[in-house]
């Protein structure tokens, strides 16, 4: 063997090389007989020989060889009915003959890129001489493109491709096909283009688009038929296999890429040509409460991108109904008792929140659908009454914070409360809880009714976590001011004992913050009993020593007493109102009295005097004689010897609802205000739209104020001069100074 | 231009304003532009006029004519109606506002000696039958929309009582019904219904009459352009929703 050039004749030594070629190309298996180390010595040979190498025409004389071959090829392909298998069996056969063929002439490649133009123009493969001269292999693929795939595709109706098409769709239908067969020929597509700028364009234009267009037609077909055969449920995981299966095809016999397409053409035919048929069909599922159902749908309909939207809409109302079923089944009941409307809505809460998560693979489109949805249900007012659910939820906390007989486990009430503060977040009207749950709480830390200090404290710390601090501030202003106010007893008591003053009574006392608490002193007057004057000169005293300066309002109308009645048959003790004691007081004084003595000895007004000898006549504990006159009943009995004395104080009146109500009112208004204001100063001049869309922004904390409120409180602004318009604009405001 | 058309426009106008016109346009165009012009010319030939034939003296005695025995130094509301019986207008127009704009009137029904005397020399009028010439150019004041302005934010202070804010529903429905005559301001009959059958104010503070000048002369008749998310005051937002509601069909 050498390397050195010598003079060679094209025709005397290239028959042996093509002999030895054209046995490669023939022979069944890979290792014939074929001497390789000859053979890259016969191209060496003829690439450098002298005084012209005979590289061109080598090439060219391996065109001609390969074309004479390959039309052989396609008649024997073409004899066969099995035309794919046929097909893909000489193509392998070709493929690995032309690899190694490549191999071989390694040397004459090398040569044919010398000879390409430095900057070879790839986009004209074949402006220069007949073929591509990129290599031996690509000279091959060409070849067979040209020869075998047009001829096929021309001549014989497609054939190739039609009989894939075939297997495949009988490989749908659950008939056995030879998968090998299949993937062989396929991929021949795209082996056949590698050489190219555009590998995939042979295998797309010749089989893709056809196998997408029957993909799409056998789906049409197949679930259509389906869908008008099976229940909807049992359609959807049809087609659920199916495209797990079709995936699993395309991954099978297709090129990487061609998986998407092929699944979209599955999904646009079996779920969005039927999404009206799934749409309604996940709605009675939702009713039914099928959820494995659930997740099918789920799964099906999020694979188009738009198929969502609607399941979140259908979910949404869905809720919505079902929540306003439960409300409307409550009646008028809820007010009374709004146990069951805060239970009945956390419950559903909890529930849809949880299918989020299992069905609904945690996706948060879908559990800020259920919020959405529990907003509209807790900030449209309900039918059957006037409450609005602010006030509902606000009274449910009483209801589980006020100590009572069948009271619940302490755990069992925090629980509860951290549950309904899922529910407080979704209301607007948080101005509306806070004003209603602060006349409770107040009511309940006066008449120490709570179940315990630290759920009060637990839940206002859950109210602050969801509102800030300030929502809280005055409600926490008055857990201290009754901490505060136990310390001041202990010390009224201390300074009793030094100074030596006997108070006659056990006296305790709350001093509450002015402002802090719903409270207001009452309208009706009232003579405090002789026996509390001591203390309550005493104290006031006391507490005039240690806070110069700050004024004490008696709140009369709040204070209870407990006095034991000692001339019974045994000693009652009976826990009474401040204004009922000042009427059993003057019982002590004088045997009889007449309503116009107790009133004329009170001061106390005669509706206040007229409920109060009600209630005792009830009780027996007085008796009426000739309609006006009162005595104490001595033949009073009473199986208990402690009596509480219900009052009217303790539960609500309608009446202190409707003050609650419009209180509300009134503090929007002049939050909006003085919020229009401070956003005035600091911008000085600012458009109607920006402002309306800052203040709300500002209250949303606390509510969700309404554009035409916002626009009165404005007016009433510029009415008042803080803002005015400005001259000869529409819709801007500005600040005066 | 043809002459001919200038001509009849200069014939039309100069009636009011003896100022030659040297604008050229077509008939609308030029018209609406002549009357434009009018207002300064007009202005200025009072001006001019005033020092010629204005006696302070006639003046005066003009005003004592009206004079209120019981409290000297005022026209009070019994001379002010004489006093329009003699121009021969209602007391109840237009004409007799822009004359208590003009003389800066303080108060409805009432004119002092210093406004009566101080305004009248700046009208150059110093007796009925001089100011009688002037009215139809007062009358003409809403096609004057600057001047109409400023007539019509006089007009709430004029009307209403000098301890108030606002303006009482009753005289501020009169004051609309005189300034805002039906067939140039489409709204008013259907706001002025509006007001009568809703009651949705007692008053109508200064905010709300500045704003129904501009919504007269910016909102369409049906309401198509109007935008609720705007800044008008919300007695607008109601009128809208109420007129919407109750000529629906109509609409």
């Amino acid at each position: 063997m050498s390397l050195r050039p010598k003079r060679v004749d094209f025709n005397a030594s290239f028959p042996a090389f093509r002999q030895e070629l054209l046995n490669m190309f023939h022979s069944t298996t890979a290792r014939a007989k074929v001497s390789g180390i000859d053979m890259f010595q016969q191209v060496y040979d003829l690439c450098t020989s002298y005084p012209k190498p005979h590289t061109e025409l080598l090439f060219q004389s391996i065109g001609d060889l390969l074309r004479e071959h390959v039309s052989g090829v396609l008649q024997t392909i073409l004899s066969r009915d099995d035309v794919v298998t046929a097909y893909a069996r000489e193509w392998e056969k070709y493929r690995v003959a032309a690899n190694y063929a490549n191999i071989i002439c390694e040397y004459l490649n090398r040569m044919l890129l010398k000879m390409r133009p430095p900057f070879g123009d790839t986009k004209r493969p074949f402006s220069h001489g007949r073929y591509l001269k990129l290599s031996v292999e690509a000279l091959a693929f060409h070849i067979w493109k040209e020869t075998v795939l047009a001829g096929l595709q021309t001549h014989h109706g497609n054939r190739l491709v039609f009989q894939l098409l075939d297997w495949i769709r009988q490989d749908r239908d659950g008939h056995i096909v030879l998968h090998d067969v299949i993937y062989n020929a396929i991929n021949s597509l795209v082996q056949l283009n590698q050489h190219t700028d555009q590998p995939l364009q042979l295998y797309i234009e010749m089989f893709e688009n056809p196998y997408l267009e029957d993909t799409r037609d056998y789906y049409a077909r197949e679930s259509n038929t389906q869908i008008a055969q099976d229940r909807i449920s049992c359609y959807m995981r049809k087609i659920h296999e199916r495209l797990a299966d079709e995936g699993a095809r395309s991954a099978r016999f297709c090129h990487p890429t061609s998986l998407e397409r092929v699944i979209k053409e599955c999904e646009l035919q079996c779920i969005t040509a039927h999404h009206r048929e799934l749409y309604a069909e996940f709605r009675v599922i939702l009713e039914n409460e099928r959820f494995a159902d659930c997740i099918l749908a789920y799964s099906l309909l999020s694979r188009s991108a738009d198929g969502i939207s609607a399941m979140l809409d259908i979910f949404e109302n869905f809720i919505i109904t079902i929540a306003r079923d439960v409300i409307g089944r409550l009646g008028s009941s809820l007010t009374k008792d709004p146990r069951e409307y805060a239970e009945s809505l956390m419950s559903l809460q909890a529930k849809y929140m949880g299918m989020c998560d299992e069905v609904f693979a945690g996706n948060l489109a879908f559990t800020a659908a259920v919020d959405k949805a529990f907003r509209s249900i807790v900030n449209t007012a309900i039918p059957s009454t006037s409450s609005s659910a602010a006030e509902l939820l606000a009274r449910y906390c009483d209801l589980l914070l006020k100590r009572t007989a069948k009271g619940l486990v302490e755990s069992e009430v925090d629980d509860k409360l951290s549950r309904m503060i899922t529910l407080f977040k979704y209301l607007d009207d948080k101005d509306v809880f806070q004003k209603f749950y602060s006349r409770m709480i107040a009511k309940r830390l006066i008449y120490g009714t709570s179940v315990s200090e630290e759920a009060e404290l637990n839940m206002l710390s859950r109210l602050k976590a969801a509102c800030g601090v300030e929502y809280t501030s005055k409600l926490q202003r008055m857990f201290t001011d009754v901490t505060i106010s136990n310390d001041l007893n202990v010390g009224f008591s201390k300074f009793a004992q030094l100074n030596s003053i006997n108070l006659g009574t056990e006296f305790s006392i709350l001093v509450l913050t002015a402002g802090s608490w719903p409270l207001s002193a009452s309208a009706s007057g009232f003579v405090l009993p002789s026996a509390l004057e001591k203390s309550v000169s005493q104290f006031t005293t006391f507490y005039g020593k240690h806070h110069n300066g700050r004024k004490l309002t008696w709140l009369h109308h709040l204070a209870r007493a407990d006095v034991k009645i000692n001339h019974m048959d045994k000693r009652y003790e009976l826990n009474v109102s401040l204004y009922q004691l000042g009427v059993l007081l003057l019982f002590n004084v004088t045997p009889s009295l007449t309503i116009h003595d107790i009133i004329h000895q009170t001061k106390l007004n005669s509706s206040e005097v007229e409920r109060i000898l009600k209630i005792f006549v009830d009780i027996n504990l007085l008796t009426v004689i000739d309609t006006q006159t009162y005595i104490v009943n001595h033949g009073f009995a009473s199986k208990r010897t402690k009596i509480k004395i219900n009052t009217a104080l303790q539960t609500e009146t309608p009446q202190e609802v409707t003050a609650a109500r419009k209180a509300v009112d009134e503090d929007r208004k002049l939050y909006l205000q003085a919020a229009i204001v401070r956003i005035m100063k600091s911008r000085k001049e600012l458009s109607h739209t920006q402002l309306v869309q800052q203040v709300i922004d500002q209250a949303k904390v606390n509510f969700a104020p309404s554009i035409p409120v916002i626009k009165r409180c404005i007016e009433q602004l510029i009415e008042k001069q803080y803002i005015d318009r400005v001259p000869h604009t529409r819709d801007r405001y500005v600040y005066i100074s | 231009m043809p002459p001919k058309k200038r001509a009849s426009t200069t014939t039309t106008t100069s009636k009011v304003s003896p100022r030659k016109k040297t604008k050229t346009g077509t008939g609308r165009a030029s018209r609406s532009r002549a009357s434009t012009g009018k207002t300064a010319s007009s202005e200025l030939a009072l001006d001019q006029d005033a020092p010629k034939h204005f006696s302070a003296i006639r003046c005066a005695k003009w005003f004592s004519e009206y004079e209120d025995t019981d409290e000297p130094g005022v026209i009070g509301p019994d001379g002010v109606m004489r006093f329009c019986q003699d121009l021969g207008v209602d007391a109840a127009t237009i004409e007799v506002l822009v004359i208590a704009w003009k003389l800066g009137a303080q108060t409805m029904g009432y004119f002092k000696k210093d406004e009566w005397l101080h305004g009248m020399k700046s009208l150059g009028a110093d007796s009925t039958a001089k100011l009688i010439k002037y009215l139809d150019h007062f009358r003409g004041i809403s096609d004057r929309p600057e001047e109409f302005k400023d007539l019509y934010m006089f007009a709430f202070g004029f009307a209403k009582e000098s301890d108030q804010k606002s303006l009482s529903i009753d005289h501020a429905k009169g004051m609309w019904q005189i300034l805002m005559p039906s067939d140039r301001f489409a709204h008013i009959t259907r706001f002025l219904e509006f007001l009568d059958e809703e009651r949705p104010v007692k008053v109508i503070n200064k905010d709300q009459w500045k704003s129904f000048l501009e919504f007269s002369t910016t909102v369409a008749e049906n309401l198509h352009d109007y935008d609720e998310n705007s800044a008008w005051p919300v007695l607008f937002d109601e009128y809208v929703i109420w007129k919407k509601k109750r000529y629906q069909e109509n609409d």
